[in-house]
C-alpha cells in the first residue's frame, strides 16, 4: 500500500486529488471543531452580510454563517456519495458476479435485459421519480442514487467475471473440487476488484453531483440541515444582493468532485497499468 | 445491414415492455389517493367516486395497465391528472425547446472536447497534457447548476448581454432564440466536453500505437497528417457510443437547467409533475425519456455499424 501511495503522489494531479479528498474527510469529521459558528444558528442582526472578520464568507438570508455551513455541508455530500456507491456496489457486484459466473438464460434474458431497461432512464429522472415516491430526504436521495447506479456495477462485475472465469486458475480451482461460492469469493472477486474500485470512485464523484442537484431542486437534504445543494438553492434567489451564498457551496461541490475524480484517475493509473 | 437493424429493433421490444411495466408499477406504489389529491380534502364521497370512475381507477390493475399501454401505442398518452391538458400536446410543446438546447450543448461539447483531446494526446506526458487533462476533469466536475447560476449572474444580471429567463422559439426569431439558448447549452455542455476530451485523448493514444499508424509514419507522412487522418478517425468510433450515453445524461440534467433558466422544456414538465404528484403526466414523461434513450442507442448502433463494418454480430 505505501508503494501504491508513492506512485500516486508522483503524479501532480494524483497528489492534488489525494490532498483534496483528505481535506474533505477532515472537514466532514471535524466539522464541529472547525466551524467558527454553529451552522444552523440564525442571527437576525446579520442577515445577508458581506464577508467580514466575524463571517469570513458572509451570511445567508437568515444570518447564518456561510463558512460554517460549507464546512458542515461536507458531511451530507460525503455521506451521500459514500453510502449511495456502497449501496450500488452492494447490490450490483453480487448479482453481476453470480450472473457472469453461471451465465445461462437467466443471465442473458433476465439480468442483462433488466439492466438494459434500468439504464435507459436518465439518472436524475429516475432519482426524481423515486424521491417523489419515498418523500424528499437525504436518505431517499442516497437510496435512489444507489438503486440507479446498481446496473453499472452489475454490468462491470459481470463483464469482468466473464473473462476471469475462463482463466486457468479458476479452471484449476474447479478441477480441485472447490465449491462455486468459494471460487467466486476467493478466486474471482480479488481478480475483478481493481476495475470495481476505480468505478466506485468515479461513481462517487457523480453521486455527489446528483445528490447536490436533487438537494438543489429541494428533493434531497431538507432545511435546516446544511448541505451544498440546498445552500445553492437558496443562494440562487439572492444572486444580486448576496452572491456569496451561492458561490461558496458551488465551489465546494466543484472542488470535492474534482478531487475525487483526480483521485480516481490516479488510482486507475496505479491499479490498472494496462491502460497506459 | 437491414437484417442487423431489424434484429436490433426486435431486441428493443422486450426492453420497452419491461420499461412500461416498471414505470406503471412504480407509479402504483406512490402514496396517496389520486382522486383525493385532485379534489382536495373536502370532496364528497360521490365526487371522489365519480372521478375514480372517470380516471379508470376502479378497474383492476392489469386493465389499467393495458389501457395505458394501448393508449401509448396509438399515440394517446392520456391527460394530466391535475389540469386535464392532453399529455401529448404538452410534450410536443416542450420537445423542440429541449432538443434545441441539448443539440447545441453537444455541439459546444464536441467543439471543445475533440481539439482538447487531440492536443493532450499529441503532447502526451508533457505539461500541455497535464494542463489539458486538468481542464478536462474541471469540465467533468463542474456542477451544471452552479455554472448556470454564475453565467446568469454575470452575463444577464451584471452585464445585461443575455436574457435571464424564458424562451423564444427558433421559427419566431432565431437570433433571440439563440440568445436564450446559449447559456443553458454551455451549462449543459461542459460535462460532455470534458468526457469527450478524455475519450479522444485515450483512444488517440491507443491508435498511435497501432501498426497502421506506424506504417503511415514509415511512409513518410507528416506527423499532423498521421494524427488527423489515422489517429482521430479511429477514435471517432468510440466517440459515437459515448455521444449517445452523454445525450441521455443531458436529457436528465435538463431538469435542473430548465428550472434555473425558466425554460418551457422537458425538464420543467417533469419537475412540475413530480411537485404536483401528477401521476399520469409523470408516468408518460418517464416513459418518453426512456424511449428516447433507447431510440438514441439504436441509432448509435446503426451509425456504429456503418463506421465499423467489422461489427457483424452482437
Amino acid at each position: 500500500m505505501p508503494r501504491l501511495l508513492r506512485r500516486m503522489l508522483r503524479r501532480p494531479l494524483g497528489a492534488l486529488g489525494l490532498l483534496i479528498v483528505l481535506v474533505l474527510v477532515l472537514m466532514a469529521v471535524f466539522a464541529p471543531q472547525l466551524a467558527p459558528h454553529p451552522p444552523t444558528r440564525a442571527d437576525f442582526m446579520a442577515m445577508l452580510e458581506a464577508p467580514s472578520a466575524t463571517y469570513p464568507l458572509g451570511t445567508d438570508e437568515l444570518g447564518r454563517d456561510v463558512l460554517s455551513r460549507v464546512i458542515w455541508g461536507a458531511r451530507a455530500s460525503l455521506q451521500a456519495g459514500l453510502i449511495a456507491v456502497l449501496l450500488a456496489a452492494g447490490i450490483g457486484v453480487p448479482i453481476g458476479l453470480v450472473s457472469g459466473y453461471f451465465r445461462g438464460p437467466l443471465d442473458e434474458y433476465v439480468v442483462m435485459r433488466l439492466t438494459d431497461a434500468m439504464m435507459a432512464f436518465p439518472v436524475i429522472v429516475l432519482a426524481l421519480a423515486l424521491t417523489a415516491i419515498l418523500g424528499p430526504s437525504l436518505q431517499t436521495a442516497m437510496v435512489a442514487i444507489g438503486i440507479v447506479y446498481a446496473p453499472i456495477f452489475i454490468r462491470l462485475a459481470r463483464a469482468q467475471t466473464l473473462s476471469v472465469r475462463e482463466t486457468e486458475y479458476v479452471e484449476a480451482a474447479r478441477a480441485l473440487g472447490n465449491r462455486h461460492l468459494g471460487i467466486m469469493i476467493k478466486h474471482v472477486l480479488p481478480n475483478i476488484a481493481s476495475p470495481l474500485i476505480i468505478q466506485m470512485s468515479v461513481s462517487m464523484a457523480t453521486a455527489i453531483l446528483v445528490e447536490s442537484a436533487l438537494s438543489f431542486l429541494g428533493l434531497g437534504v431538507q432545511p435546516p440541515t446544511p448541505s451544498w445543494g440546498s445552500m445553492l438553492r437558496i443562494g440562487a434567489n439572492y444572486m444580486q444582493e448576496a452572491p456569496w451564498i451561492a458561490f461558496w457551496p458551488g465551489l465546494a461541490i466543484f472542488v470535492a468532485v474534482l478531487g475525487i475524480n483526480l483521485f480516481g484517475d490516479a488510482l486507475r493509473d496505479v491499479l490498472d497499468p494496462r491502460d497506459r | 445491414m437491414l437484417a442487423f437493424v431489424f434484429r436490433r429493433f426486435l431486441g428493443m421490444i422486450p426492453i420497452l415492455f419491461l420499461i412500461t411495466l416498471a414505470v406503471f408499477l412504480v407509479m402504483q406504489v406512490l402514496p396517496g389517493d389520486p382522486a383525493l389529491m385532485i379534489l382536495g380534502q373536502e370532496a364528497t364521497p360521490e365526487a371522489l367516486e365519480a372521478i375514480r370512475e372517470r380516471l379508470g381507477l376502479n378497474q383492476p390493475l392489469y386493465m389499467q395497465y393495458l389501457s395505458w399501454v394501448g393508449g401509448v401505442l396509438t399515440g394517446d398518452l392520456g391527460r394530466s391528472m391535475v389540469d386535464n391538458t392532453p399529455i401529448a400536446r404538452a410534450i410536443l410543446y416542450a420537445l423542440p425547446v429541449t432538443l434545441q438546447i441539448s443539440l447545441l450543448a453537444l455541439l459546444i461539447a464536441l467543439l471543445i472536447g475533440v481539439p482538447a483531446g487531440v492536443i493532450a494526446a499529441t503532447r502526451r506526458g508533457g505539461i500541455g497534457d497535464t494542463i489539458a487533462t486538468f481542464i478536462g476533469f474541471t469540465c467533468i466536475s463542474l456542477p451544471g447548476f452552479w455554472v448556470a447560476i454564475l453565467l446568469l449572474y454575470f452575463f444577464a444580471l451584471y452585464l445585461g448581454w443575455l436574457p435571464s429567463s424564458g424562451f423564444v422559439r427558433l421559427h419566431e426569431d432565431w437570433v433571440a432564440s439563440l440568445r436564450h439558448s446559449i447559456m443553458p447549452a454551455i451549462a449543459l455542455g461542459l460535462r460532455p466536453a470534458g468526457i469527450f476530451m478524455r475519450l479522444v485523448r485515450s483512444s488517440m493514444l491507443e491508435a498511435m500505437k497501432s501498426d497502421y499508424v506506424r506504417t503511415a509514419r514509415a511512409k513518410g507522412l507528416a506527423a499532423h497528417a498521421v494524427i488527423l487522418r489515422h489517429g482521430l478517425r479511429t477514435s471517432l468510433i468510440p466517440l459515437v457510443t459515448v455521444l449517445s450515453v452523454e445525450f441521455a445524461a443531458l436529457l436528465g440534467n435538463v431538469v435542473v437547467i430548465d428550472t434555473i433558466f425558466g425554460l418551457p422544456g422537458f425538464g420543467r414538465l417533469i419537475y412540475n409533475s413530480v411537485l404536483r404528484l401528477d401521476l399520469t403526466m409523470m408516468q408518460s414523461l418517464v416513459l418518453i425519456f426512456a424511449v428516447s434513450v433507447i431510440v438514441i442507442n439504436l441509432l448509435t448502433d446503426i451509425v456504429y455499424f456503418i463506421l465499423d463494418p467489422r461489427i457483424k454480430e452482437r
